[in-house]
């Protein structure tokens, strides 16, 4: 009777159908918006997020920064917000231009300095100013380093971002 | 007047359990612990009948009590059963040992006098005992896995916790050590052993984790009472052929697995013998439905109830939303080592160290010298009931998975020492040295579970209980916390156990079940950031008029898939999901929906490391065009393997796209806000942080974030209301 029972209550593997449920408010954007508060180079859209001081384009997560990187960003109205980026200082470049310093500017100001004495991957986080911020609208973010490498065909490299944005 | 409650709930419950061995037994067994645990599995039968009716009040169990010892009139009855007699010849050892054990008892009668703060008996065994005492009964419980265990035993302490709450229960569990240590004496006696009944009795009973677990809320030490009573019934049915101990032999058996599902190898080893001795189909029939009676109850009430008759266990065999594969998976992992390197290790651990939650004592080492008994007829029986019920134990090689095979190797060994004369004696007193609680802790590490002395005062009750609990349950202030700032009907979500069996609201343990899992992952992922959807894994194809699409998975691994939202697209402009829609997935349906809400803190789990032929389904109701597919989900799925398909109309599945490119997406904003709104939704209302958890920083810092406030600290715990 028990090895009958098991078996019977064992057959229930036939699909299960569900309706879409109820739809909860979006955390995202309106996609009308060419661009968002965030952008990881890895996405398709990064080119929208750059003013200028950029490579063309990506290679595959990450896209090399020239001597002005700036990058725009919709943001919109929250109760508080932090800057994060994370970015790379290679061994080859690092290797001529030693420690760098870059000037972090939001919206034309100085956000911050930091100096970044060892190659590899960083990730920066800062609190914005709340006053410092256009909400629900266009924002700058200027990365400026102090110094820059030369790369093999005379370009001038910065560092390798890999996103950038802001989170709370 | 505390006291007096407790007294009575204990001894009303094992008197009435007692009454009904009595009118179970009739004349064919007269000696009490028989009677009492045989009685306690039909008064755990009868409890669980009256919980199923919604009948769970003390009158109900003062009457059921009464109606039962006026029935069977004990002392007419047992007058004239056949007991036997147990005068052993009063010597020196003989005294010398009575007096030990005694003094043990003592201590262990304090413990379980003293308020329950046992950590299992603080939690679960007898949260789910007051929960079923205020509810009046069983109410579905899907939150808690150890609700789904089978509770013989709980159902024991219900009838004892109805008038004399916790500790009642721990004296009820106390009282099966009773049992079993006389039932271990009596068995000597009738093979004219008594010193190896009264040594093996001795080594069983000055055990620390025998001791510690008798006189607490708990249910090993009944297991084992069952067991070895369960193996003398049988012997005396093999030589007596009663047929009014087959009955008595079957629910024996059934009770086993009532009181713990490693019980069933009663019913197994019952069956068995009775086959093997008889050779008849009626004898077997007769233990067979018996036992059926006890078992089938909880079964049943797991079919109904978790759609798996053996939960928390089995789910591969029978898929539920309650308990996923590989949360099982994991857990019986974890109880098949525990924290220890090799198998190897388990001696040492088990007896001396106090590395598996308890120690058996060092004299059990020498358990080897047991197989000496295997040169009699007697001593094989011994270790072949040994072997039985510790078969289950590499499931949970924690120390208290050895007592119910503790009984038969005691005696094995006693049987074996007693050849040496003054042997049996020494290691009794010696184990009773080094079982002296104060000594135990000299052994065993701090936080490893044992038996401490308990002051008379504390035990009853004569100084104030609440002082009790705070310096033996770290946690009991959080659950007056509980009581004091939230209204009855709340519920709480934790990740660190707290003794709930001091709170009448609900607790929800991470671990526990799946949903409890899910509210945790949601949690987490807005707190600390693990698993945010921040992966976006997109299927592009040319457009084409669609009736439904497949994701299938198609790799094998470790990786469990998992999906916060899937979309579909057709112009770059998402499908509103219609209410034609239709979702599934295999496995894990019952949570498909989470992909399909628009939120990104809810999602769909595999539950089951993955393998060919998972797949998520869509059936749109009709045509609907698309050229995109976008699943987001946590980044660090690396095992998974994806394919699109998609069925044109023609009832066919199509490949549409054989691997989806991935890229990073934003992280959301408002996450944790949504995440406790999420919390909220699932019936959540309040979250418990402590300060060594990785979270409490970001709560502490972040309230607004959240939109919580705090309720409400005690000690290092802050309980927060959720919005």
């Amino acid at each position: 009777m028990i090895v009958l029972a098991l078996t019977a209550a064992g057959c229930g593997s036939r699909l299960e159908w569900y309706p879409p449920p109820e739809q909860r408010p979006s955390l995202s954007l309106p996609s009308s918006l060419p661009f968002g508060y965030f952008v990881a180079m890895s996405d398709p859209n990064a080119g929208a997020y750059i003013v200028g001081g950029f490579r063309d384009r990506s290679e595959g997560a990450w896209r090399w920064t020239h001597e002005h990187p700036v990058l725009q960003f919709y943001v919109p109205r929250m109760p508080r917000l932090r800057f994060l980026m994370d970015l790379t200082f290679p061994d080859q470049t690092f290797a001529q231009t030693g420690p760098v310093e870059l000037t972090i500017r939001l919206n034309g100001r100085e956000l911050d300095r930091v100096r970044y004495v060892k190659p590899g991957s960083q990730e920066y986080t800062k609190e914005t100013p709340w006053e410092w911020l256009h909400p629900d609208g266009i924002n700058t973010v200027a990365l400026d380093p102090d110094r820059t490498a030369v790369g093999p065909d005379g370009e001038r490299l910065g560092f390798v971002l890999t996103r950038a944005g802001f989170v709370e | 007047m505390q006291v007096a409650a407790i007294l009575f709930g204990a001894l009303f419950t094992v008197a009435t359990a007692t009454a009904l061995g009595t009118l179970l037994l009739g004349k064919a067994c007269g000696d009490w612990p028989v009677r009492f645990v045989l009685g306690s599995g039909a008064l755990s039968f009868l409890v669980f009948l009256l919980a199923a009716g919604g009948l769970v009040y003390p009158a109900t169990f003062a009457i059921l009590g009464m109606v039962a010892i006026a029935a069977c009139r004990p002392w007419n009855r047992w007058r004239r059963a056949e007991r036997t007699r147990h005068r052993a010849k009063p010597s020196a050892k003989n005294i010398l040992l009575f007096v030990i054990v005694g003094i043990y008892f003592y201590i262990y009668f304090l413990r379980a006098l003293a308020p329950e703060v046992s950590p299992d008996g603080s939690t679960y065994h007898l949260s789910t005992t007051a929960r079923y005492l205020r509810e009046h009964g069983f109410h579905r419980i899907t939150f808690d896995l150890y609700a789904s265990l089978s509770q013989g035993m709980e159902m024991l302490f219900l009838f004892a916790f109805a008038f004399g709450k916790h500790s009642a229960a721990a004296l009820v569990h106390l009282a099966f050590l009773v049992a079993l240590v006389w039932q271990m004496w009596i068995w000597g006696v009738r093979h004219a052993m008594a010193w190896v009944g009264i040594c093996g009795a001795a080594l069983l009973a000055l055990s620390p984790m025998v001791g510690v677990d008798a006189s607490s809320a708990y249910n090993d030490v009944a297991l084992a009472a069952v067991a070895f009573i369960l193996f003398c019934l049988l012997e005396r049915w093999a030589e007596e052929r009663t047929a009014r101990l087959l009955p008595a032999i079957g629910i024996l058996a059934g009770f086993g697995y009532a009181l713990k599902y490693t019980g069933w190898l009663g019913v197994a080893y019952a069956i068995g013998f009775v086959a093997w001795k008889s050779r008849r189909a009626r004898p077997v029939a007769v233990v067979a439905a018996c036992a059926f009676l006890l078992v089938a109850p909880w079964m049943l009430k797991n079919w109904l109830w978790m759609h798996n008759p053996l939960a928390p266990f089995f789910n591969s065999y029978f898929p539920n939303p309650y308990i996923t594969i590989d949360f099982e998976e994991d857990f019986k992992k974890y109880f098949q080592l525990y924290d220890l390197a090799s198998r190897w290790q388990i001696p040492l651990a088990a007896t001396v160290q106090g590395t598996l939650g308890g120690v058996l004592g060092p004299v059990f080492l020498l358990a080897p010298l047991g197989l000496a008994a295997l040169r009699k007829p007697l001593g094989r029986q011994l270790w072949l009931a040994a072997l039985v019920f510790g078969a289950n134990y590499f499931s949970n090689i924690g120390a208290r998975f050895l007592i119910p095979p503790l009984p038969f190797v005691a005696l094995a060994m006693a049987m074996a020492l007693t050849t040496l004369p003054g042997m049996a004696l020494a290691l009794v007193v010696l184990h009773a040295v080094l079982c002296w609680p104060p000594m135990v802790g000299k052994l065993v590490p701090l936080g490893s579970w044992r038996l401490t002395l308990t002051p008379w005062r504390d035990a009853f009750h004569l100084r104030d209980p609440e002082r009790y609990y705070r310096n033996h349950l770290p946690l009991y202030p959080t659950c007056e916390l509980i009581e004091r700032v939230t209204p009855p009907g709340s519920t709480v979500f934790t990740f660190k156990g707290v003794p709930d069996a001091y709170t009448s609201r609900r607790i929800l343990l991470e671990y526990e079940s799946a949903a409890n899992q899910v509210a945790a992952r949601i949690f987490q992922s807005a707190a600390v950031g693990t698993d945010q959807p921040n992966a976006r894994l997109r299927f592009t194809f040319p457009a084409r008029r669609l009736r439904a699409i497949r994701v299938n998975q198609t790799a094998s691994g470790t990786d469990v898939w998992s999906i916060n939202e899937l979309r579909i697209l057709s112009g770059g402009h998402e499908l509103p999901r219609e209410a034609t829609w239709r979702l599934t997935a295999h496995p894990y349906p019952w949570s498909i929906q989470d992909a399909f809400d628009n939120s990104p803190v809810t999602f769909w789990r595999s539950g089951q490391a993955i393998h060919p032929g998972m797949f998520v389904q869509v059936d749109f109701g009709g045509m609907r065009e698309a050229d995109q597919v976008v699943l987001e989900g946590p980044t660090d799925q690396y095992g998974i393997r994806l394919e699109l398909e998609g069925d044109t109309g023609d009832g066919a599945w199509q490949l549409l796209a054989d691997r989806p490119i991935a890229s990073d997406g934003a992280p959301y904003l408002g996450f944790r806000r949504a995440a406790a709104e999420e919390l909220k939704r699932r019936g959540i209302d309040y979250i418990l942080c402590f300060q060594d958890e990785a979270w409490s920083e970001d709560m502490r810092r972040n309230r607004d974030l959240w939109g919580v406030e705090v309720a409400g600290t005690a000690g290092s715990a802050t309980l927060y209301r959720l919005p």
